[in-house]
């Protein structure tokens, strides 16, 4: 089973996340602030990752920047998103997929980015040569 | 502050087949989903009447944020337009007028709160209704 992380420190957004990726199939893996999410990044071997920009103790950008800083992380898939929606910041966050969070259209930027990050699980799936993280099966 | 009316304001998506599909699950999914978004903003709103007390801005913006991001998600949109109104305020540092909207919206939490409650309840008795 292909899992995903989710890097959110509220509890409502990562229980709907983690409600739709389970029903698609998906085993997920929460961390609640940036160090967290660094630390479960080695351990938990995600396939994708659910990335919000504004978090406590390592905010989102910097959690970014340190994930493709690692070369066996390069190609992972991960998909940020905000509720400031700032073109700025999304110009900032280099490296990504897709993102989403346009306020007014919270519950359907969920279903969205549930669905990227499904599709982003295959395609990593199969950008992997032998060479990057263990997955889970 | 434009304040729209209790009425307007408590709009809440009321039918469990919209908070069933938002968890992904069925409708213990779906009421733990409410429960968990009322405790969570219940908890925000305490923090920010504090934080506010306190004089922290910074902490009150922190907690609208994540109060309009899951507001929002849930569709408790006048609801999350306010706590992003409020996030603003907190961000320019404009303490008088959070003393003013944060009462409103603590108000219009109480109402949302009220009717998502009945809607579990409601729930609860369907479940315990002889066949």
């Amino acid at each position: 089973m292909k899992t995903v992380l989710i890097i959110d420190d509220n509890p409502v957004i990562t229980n709907i996340y983690r409600g739709k990726l389970s029903a698609g199939g998906l085993h997920t893996e929460i961390a609640s602030n940036g160090e967290e999410g660094l630390e479960m990044l080695d351990r938990c071997k995600p396939d994708a990752v659910l990335l919000d920009l504004m978090l406590p103790k390592v905010n989102g950008m910097d959690v970014l920047k340190r994930i493709r800083a690692r070369v066996e992380y390069k190609t992972l898939p991960v998909v940020v998103f905000s509720n400031s929606y700032s073109t700025d910041i999304m110009q900032q966050a280099w490296g990504v997929r897709g993102h989403g969070g346009a306020p007014q259209v919270e519950h359907h930027a969920a279903e969205r980015r549930a669905r990227v990050s499904a599709r982003d699980c295959q395609q990593h799936r199969g950008e992997r040569t032998g060479g990057g993280p263990a997955r889970r099966d | 502050m434009d304040a729209p009316s209790n009425a307007d304001t408590a709009a809440v998506r009321a039918d469990l087949g919209f908070w069933r599909d938002l968890a992904g699950g069925d409708d213990e999914a779906a009421r733990d989903l409410l429960t968990l978004y009322l405790e969570d903003t219940s908890a925000q709103i305490a923090l920010m009447v504090s934080a506010l007390a306190g004089g922290n801005a910074d902490q009150v913006g922190r907690a609208a944020h994540a109060c309009a991001g899951s507001s929002g998600t849930c569709g408790v949109d006048r609801l999350a337009e306010m706590f992003r109104r409020l996030e603003q305020q907190a961000r320019d540092n404009r303490l008088d007028e959070l003393t003013v909207t944060l009462p409103l919206i603590i108000e219009t939490f109480n109402h949302v709160h009220a009717r998502l409650t009945k809607m579990i309840g409601a729930s609860l008795e369907a479940i315990q209704e002889p066949l």
